[in-house]
């Protein structure tokens, strides 16, 4: 019987890796332009969860048409957290940095916690447990929907960032953030829209995952984590890269899990971050020294 | 003139003596459950079915005339624990402390406790170990973790091999678990049971609670086709489990929850009818009436209407937990030793015997005696074996305790739950 | 001694721990500019090494605090080592990993660890069980513990180590020039750092007399020791000790003031309070206080 799961093995690995794609986007993205490690995505993925937990109990709207309303409202709280808590640190002491997010990951998890109670809440709609069968493969539905919005949000951001003028100043940053400040890029702004493009793509991610995970104030924390793996992997600020990533960590840790442990497999991932971090910090698609630059 | 200095003089000696009334002692109970961080949502609950038992006693004219109090603490980590703990004896002063929900925290807090030599009156905690301390002034209300484990491999003889019209040894057994302290220690006592009545234990894997993804999990129990699943999880890995089983096409004739989650609302509110026919071995807030005594069965119908109305939801076993094991501190305990005297209460508390079915989780009130090797633990606690059934949990074991009989052995399939 | 409630020396003794704990990451991070956010990988090494020797092994503590030391030390040198290379943001990432691995090790090692149920150390008293009745023996240890390690620091801030260690945080390129050789300088930082920070674990665990992987690893305790050190100013000798002394006690008043949540939103609004406005902490404040007199 272990023979024949094995293509299921591999088309659940490819799944949730989009699921990691999902979470790592946004962070890379904000990494890349700012140099800035935002440990508070995991939180506005978690606010997303409850918008849409509340929209699909008071006004039954489904969690993914209610990405048309998180989003941009994600996106707005995204300019004014970054107005107020990350502009002002950007040239400061690492130290300083990390602990801004941190103190901000704090603040929102206890809104949360205050607002709505430590409670698990969950969103079961008709597709929550449904599947989508080929022969022997079962693809469920709501991993199927996530992989699908990584695959369509990846495209549109890579999209932007090619073909719009601010997303190849975005680019530009990325690549090498004092020599674009030069060539007259009101860096400013951009850092402003690239954390809020940021913080809406972990709203997308919110809302996606309301159907397949339990929506609680520290919902954000365990999610997280892998996001970064993701976006060390990838490449700092690329999202082809992030979604690749994703994939790779996705296939890898679901292989790991079935045939050695279950635990293993978030060792399995750990070691992959720690070895990337070592041999190749730029990651799979990053540009090599682009890391270093912008970093003290 | 006169008159009105009169009247001010009268208002003011009312005053003085409304306040002195007002000002009267409370019998002062420390509290300490986790109130923030991952254990919140359980530890809260557990303290309110706490306060809802002091404040039936105060309703009742108190405790030797006095009124009582609880004093609260936020036990999040064990090292939280302990200097709340200390808070509690030595600033409030009080020398009985109540709690924890988890045996962690028990631990860390009980310690301070016993070396002050304050009464720990645990409400929650289940590590088997706790009352392995030889501390004096230490007591559990409820039962241990390897009672439940136990439990589920007794089921799957009892209930599921009897109606599959198996024997044991045809059939096999997986135990899963998430890999703290409680998952692993529930699932040992599961996994050495089972064996012991002859299954063939396939494997017991542990996984990490917060994992995001629980599909290699599950196409393992795909890939070695076990008759019956046996799981202790924590919360959203139970949820992640069974829709994923459902979603991957995984089917196992049983599949046995052990506490937590498993017998929560949010549990069968998650799954929708895919949770009926799961069972759940733990404590029950809707034991077989036939079992308790005519109070017991109506101070558990009492509880139950009065949670309800204060929290906009029913209790859970948690819940009932903490005012059962509250209940009985305050009205067995402290009301016959009429005073905070540690020696008093201990003796009181070694003295009770109350038999089974007196309380309304169905469960009598012996403690061990000194010198026992589990000394301090209720003896009359036990779990029960409860199933989904129409998306409401029902007991389904012990015999004597039972509302309902057990179905849907096999499990049927997904869609027709 | 009646007049101080036990309560009080309880939060002294913790005080200093943090004091402490928190001063040997201060060292690392505040002067050299390497923020470990995997502190807690120390930490809970220590405390392992004195719970495991007295709760498995039967040994003294003392015995089980000389091989935490060396344990973390070795630990800490050859983690640190490769990921030195790495900048700013991708240091501090490496960093996490640690105290992660080390938690799947201790819960999976039951044999040196007890594994996920923790180890629940038994109280029997006298110096050679660093275990005592009172609690004024516990604070005169604290009192030497958090005092090494603030001395230490104030030799190292004065010192020529203190001296390459900033220069090698401000700029490394520079120092290098010099002639300073940073790998070497931030070894030895990253070793006293982890030894220092070991006996903090080892004192936690023979002082709460329960651990498990949990809570010894959690990224909260790497957390909370940064925290201090950021409240009560970075890269001062005595900002550790400052932070320690007002959010100790701050945090059990809140706790009995608030619940839950919102005692932890106060904690947040104040660290970003903090870092936004008052980023050289409790001793900038001070110090900008001073020279305006």
């Amino acid at each position: 019987m272990i023979m024949a799961i094995i293509p299921q093995v591999l088309v659940s690995g490819l799944l949730i890796g989009g699921v990691y794609a999902l979470l790592a986007v946004g962070l890379t993205l904000i990494f890349g332009v700012l140099r800035v490690v935002n440990f508070a995505q995991g939180e506005f993925i978690m606010l997303a969860m409850f918008a849409s937990f509340w929209l699909f109990t008071l006004f039954g709207i489904d969690p993914y048409l209610s990405i048309f309303i998180i989003a941009p409202m994600i996106f707005l709280l995204g300019l004014v957290a970054e107005r107020i808590v990350i502009n002002p640190i950007l040239n400061a002491p690492h130290a300083m940095q990390i602990f801004a997010t941190f103190a901000l990951s704090l603040i929102l998890q206890n809104i949360a916690l205050v607002l709505w109670g430590p409670d698990f809440r969950s969103v079961n709609t008709s597709y929550s447990t449904q599947s989508l069968t080929f022969g022997i493969l079962s693809l469920p539905i709501t991993s199927l929907m996530a992989f699908v919005s990584a695959a369509v949000m990846g495209s549109l951001l890579i999209a932007f960032l090619n073909l719009t003028r601010d997303g190849r100043a975005l680019r530009a940053l990325v690549q090498n953030r004092y020599a674009a400040s030069l060539m007259g890029i009101n860096v400013v702004r951009l850092n402003r829209i690239a954390f809020g493009v940021g913080v809406a793509c972990a709203a997308i991610a919110g809302c996606v995952l309301t159907p397949i995970y339990y929506t609680f104030p520290t919902a954000g924390v365990d999610l997280i984590i892998i996001g970064f793996v993701v976006v060390v992997l990838g490449g700092m600020g690329n999202i082809a890269g992030a979604m690749i990533g994703g994939l790779i960590i996705g296939i890898v840790q679901t292989f790991t899990g079935f045939f050695i442990s279950v635990e293993m497999k978030d060792v399995v991932a750990l070691i992959i971050f720690i070895l990337i971090l070592l041999i190749r910090p730029h990651g799979l698609l990053g540009t090599k020294g682009a890391e270093e630059l912008g970093t003290k | 003139m006169m008159s009105r200095s009169i009247a001010i003089i009268a208002g003011f000696v009312s005053l003085v003596s409304l306040s002195c009334a007002h000002a009267q002692e409370t019998w002062k109970i420390g509290a300490l459950y986790p109130l923030t961080g991952g254990l919140a949502v359980l530890g809260v609950e557990n303290m309110q079915g706490a306060q809802i038992a002091v404040d039936i006693v105060n309703e009742g004219g108190g405790v030797a005339g006095r009124k009582v109090e609880l004093i609260s603490g936020d036990a999040a980590t064990p090292e939280k624990a302990q200097s709340e703990a200390e808070r509690l004896l030595s600033s409030s002063g009080v020398t009985v402390i109540t709690g924890t929900y988890s045996s962690g925290l028990s631990y860390a807090a009980s310690q301070v406790a016993e070396r002050r030599g304050a009464i720990y009156w645990e409400t929650g905690g289940i590590a088997d170990r706790l009352t392995q301390r030889g501390f004096k002034t230490f007591f559990r209300m409820v039962f241990t973790a390897s009672s439940n484990g136990e439990l589920a491999a007794t089921i799957s003889k009892e209930i599921i091999a009897a109606k599959l019209g198996k024997e044991s040894k045809d059939l096999k057994v997986l135990v899963v678990h998430e890999d703290s302290d409680y998952g692993t220690s529930v699932a040992t006592a599961a996994q050495e049971k089972a064996k012991a009545l002859g299954f063939q234990v396939i494997d017991r894997l542990p996984y990490k609670a917060s994992s995001t993804d629980l599909a290699p999990l599950v196409l393992r129990i795909k890939a070695t086709e076990p008759d019956i699943v046996i799981a202790s999880s924590y919360a959203t890995d139970a949820l992640l489990i069974q829709r994923q089983m459902k979603q991957l096409a995984v089917t196992t004739k049983a599949f046995i929850g052990t506490g937590g989650i498993y017998g929560l609302t949010s549990f069968g509110e998650g799954l929708g009818t895919a949770v009926n026919g799961i069972f759940d071995t733990e404590g029950s807030a809707n034991i077989g009436a036939q079992s308790l005594t005519p109070a017991a069965k109506a101070d558990g119908e009492m509880f139950r209407k009065r949670f309800q109305e204060k929290h906009g939801k029913a209790p859970s076993y948690v819940a009932m937990q903490g005012y059962v094991g509250t209940s009985i501190f305050l009205n067995e305990v402290l009301a016959k030793a009429a005073s905070m005297d540690v020696e008093k209460l201990r003796q009181a508390a070694l003295k009770i015997d109350i038999p089974v079915g007196a309380t309304s989780l169905g469960w009598g009130v012996k403690f061990a005696p000194e010198g026992d090797q589990m000394m301090g633990t209720n003896l009359r606690a036990f779990p029960v074996a409860q199933q989904w059934q129409d998306g409401k949990v029902v007991v389904v074991a012990p015999q004597s305790v039972k509302t309902h009989d057990a179905i849907h052995v096999p499990l049927i399939g997904w869609d027709k739950r | 001694m009646s007049l101080i409630s036990d309560y009080t020396i309880n939060l002294m003794i913790m005080t200093l721990i943090w004091t402490g704990l928190s001063g040997a990451w201060n060292i690392m991070a505040g002067y050299g500019g390497l923020v470990s956010l995997g502190h807690a990988a120390f930490f809970g090494i220590g405390a392992y090494s004195v719970a495991s020797a007295t709760s498995l092994f039967g040994v003294s503590p003392w015995m089980g605090l000389l091989v935490g030391i060396t344990v973390a030390l070795l630990l800490g040198v050859t983690i640190s080592w490769p990921c030195f290379r790495l900048r700013g943001a991708f240091f501090s990432l490496a960093t996490m990993v640690f105290p992660i691995v080390l938690e799947i090790v201790a819960n999976n090692w039951p044999e040196l660890t007890r594994g996920s149920s923790g180890i629940a150390i038994s109280f029997k008293a006298g110096l050679e069980n660093f275990a005592f009745h009172s609690k004024l023996p516990y604070l005169v240890a604290a009192v030497l513990y958090a005092g090494m390690v603030i001395g230490f620091t104030v030799w190292i801030d004065r010192g020529r180590l203190g001296l390459q260690l900033m220069a090698i945080r401000d700029d490394q390129a520079s120092a290098e020039s010099l002639g300073i050789r940073p790998l070497r300088v931030k070894l030895l930082a990253t070793a006293i750092s982890a030894v220092f920070t070991a006996i903090g674990g080892a004192f936690y665990a023979q002082y709460i007399f329960f651990i498990d992987p949990p809570s010894v690893f959690s990224i909260n305790v790497s957390v909370q020791i940064a925290l201090l050190a950021i409240i009560g100013g970075l890269g001062t000798p005595f900002g550790p000790f400052l932070g320690s002394l007002v959010m100790t006690p701050l945090d059990g008043m809140l706790s009995a003031l608030f619940g839950g949540g919102l005692r932890l939103l106060v904690y947040g609004l104040l660290l970003l309070a903090v870092v936004l406005l008052a980023p050289r902490g409790i001793v900038g404040a001070l110090q900008a206080r001073l020279r305006r007199k």
